[in-house]
């Protein structure tokens, strides 16, 4: 915890979440090109610096237990399930979703990895 | 193709993967040859229990003169999963009872075919409670 604190200290909080913020807005600005990509919750752009680097999503109609099981094996790990959340699944009339979470240690290479690999499953399903 | 003879091949192609990668793309790939099932078990009657994804099974005892057989119908979301229900499919749908002693046998088949190490804890146990509902019915 000490290190913790300390890391982000060093940082600095604001430009923690101001990298977070870029990571975040550059990431839904690349799932929404992808036509296949379910994103659930804020992606206008106008409000995209009140999200936080979480994002729920689906794949097609693919359960996200596959995506998280193929994304996995290219050493992506991601949230899969009802994220702990039921209601929300309700509101979105989905049993599951795919969440991804980005933070400080995450970089832009790292979602064009991420995206690259969406691609590929996608195509793998199909 | 009889099951004996897919099994021999599932049995044969699943010691050619190398990985969980290719696991998961050959369970896939077979997910496709699990008979699709009527609308009506899609309910919550047929619900496996402990599963985070939604299985439905619905386990059917058939007399033929003297013989029983067990009849499946199952299906999941997760491609994943659905390929796993066609190995169980191929283990136990149409099989006399005689021949069906215990769950001993698919078990031993995943383990020896490195299956189960390579799916979470949660994924276990809810194959685990799929063969429990089929061997609850057996009995």
């Amino acid at each position: 915890m000490y290190l913790a604190i300390k890391f982000i200290k060093k940082i600095g909080f604001k430009n923690y979440l101001l990298h977070e913020n870029e990571l975040t807005k550059y990431l839904i600005e690349k799932l929404i090109t992808l036509k296949f990509i379910k994103i659930y919750g804020i992606i206008n752009n106008n409000n995209l610096n009140n999200r936080r680097g979480i994002i729920s999503f689906n794949v097609n109609n693919y359960h996200p237990y596959d995506i998280g099981n193929l994304l996995n094996n290219y050493n992506i790990c991601i949230r899969t399930g009802h994220l702990c959340c039921i209601p929300i699944m309700h509101y979105y009339k989905v049993s599951s979703m795919c969440r991804i979470s980005l933070a400080i240690y995450n970089n832009f290479k790292d979602i064009d990895y991420f995206i690259d690999k969406l691609i590929k499953i996608n195509k793998l399903l199909k | 193709m009889n099951k004996q003879k897919s099994l021999k091949i599932i049995s044969l192609n699943l010691v050619n993967l190398n990985n969980s990668h290719e696991l998961f793309l050959y369970l896939i790939k077979i997910s496709k040859f699990l008979p699709k099932i009527s609308k009506k078990f899609y309910c919550k009657k047929f619900l496996v229990q402990g599963c985070q994804n939604n299985v439905w099974l619905y386990i059917k005892i058939n007399k033929i003169k003297n013989n029983k057989f067990i009849t499946i119908y199952s299906d999941s979301e997760s491609l994943i999963i659905k390929g796993i229900l066609y190995i169980i499919f191929i283990f136990y749908h149409n099989i006399p009872l005689k021949i069906i002693k215990n769950k001993k046998n698919i078990i031993y088949f995943f383990k020896k075919k490195n299956i189960l190490n390579k799916l979470s804890l949660i994924r276990k146990i809810g194959i685990l409670n799929i063969l429990n509902i089929i061997i609850k019915n057996i009995q």
